[in-house]
């Protein structure tokens, strides 16, 4: 037989619904073992000099991305530029 | 700007520390999983410009920061099996060691059966007692779903309850 449904709650159920959270949160809370404060702060403390260096970082690292890659376009251009000049040098050197 | 005063930081995690760990592993089910939880969502807190806010925002800010983070791991992990299987083994270590009598394991097991976002909407709203708009916030539901799913919470819970006679059962 299927059950009916009953999404609405009567008054004494939603009491003893509250009274079951309160008591599930009242043992749990009494038997919960946290770090003490003094190491989170540290903790944080850290987190936040590290973020603060990364992000002092972020633009040497894109400097010095930038700075390879026009290195290597001006290696490409003046290899290009100076092809026909070294042709023509290598030309001249054969007997 | 961060939270420059450790002794007013000190006084606000004696506040709220134990309530946030309770809730991150009542509604996760894993005891390491909450001390990660705990410990990360007050680094944000502290890297966070909070301290121009009020004990009560604090307090929710910590809270939706801790909510976000373990949304953050549902998405993750394999959904709801996530925390199930891992919430009774526990349930039986860490916490039942320091308090052991069997009417707290039997409504640990009850709140075990509930889903992981039916826990975490129960606890908001019974044990925080958030509005729908700051349970909404904390979760990443619609504020109009909290309604809803707050409602279908409470109703698979009253059943549990009375599956294992916690409760008596009504005839609605």
């Amino acid at each position: 037989m299927v059950e009916p449904v009953r999404p609405q709650l009567t008054e004494s159920e939603d009491r003893a619904i509250a009274g079951f959270m309160s008591a599930l949160a009242a043992s749990t809370t009494a038997a919960a073992l946290v770090p003490a404060p003094d190491l989170v702060w540290l903790k944080a403390s850290l987190v936040q000099r590290w973020e603060a260096e990364r992000q002092a970082q972020r633009p040497l690292d894109v400097m010095q991305s930038l700075h390879v890659g026009l290195g290597l376009v001006a290696a490409v251009v003046l290899f290009v530029w100076s092809a026909p000049a070294l042709l023509s040098a290598f030309t001249a050197l054969q007997p | 700007m961060a939270w420059r005063d450790e002794a007013a930081f000190t006084a606000f995690y004696g506040r709220t520390a134990r309530g946030l760990w309770a809730y991150v592993y009542r509604t996760t089910g894993n005891a390491a999983d909450a001390d990660d939880i705990v410990q990360e969502a007050f680094c944000r807190v502290v890297t966070a410009n909070v301290e121009p806010l009020d004990e009560e925002d604090r307090r929710r800010y910590l809270f939706r920061t801790a909510s976000n983070l373990m949304v953050d791991r549902w998405r993750r992990a394999t959904r709801e099996q996530w925390g199930r299987e891992s919430f009774v083994a526990d349930t039986t270590s860490r916490v039942s060691a320091t308090n052991d009598s069997r009417p707290h394991l039997d409504t640990a097991a009850t709140f075990a059966g509930l889903k992981p976002r039916e826990r975490a909407l129960l606890w908001l709203a019974y044990v925080e007692e958030h509005d729908h708009r700051t349970i909404a916030s904390a979760l990443g539901v619609g504020k109009g779903s909290v309604k809803v799913l707050l409602s279908r919470a409470r109703a698979r819970l009253r059943d549990l309850l009375e599956a294992r006679g916690m409760i008596g059962r009504s005839h609605g």
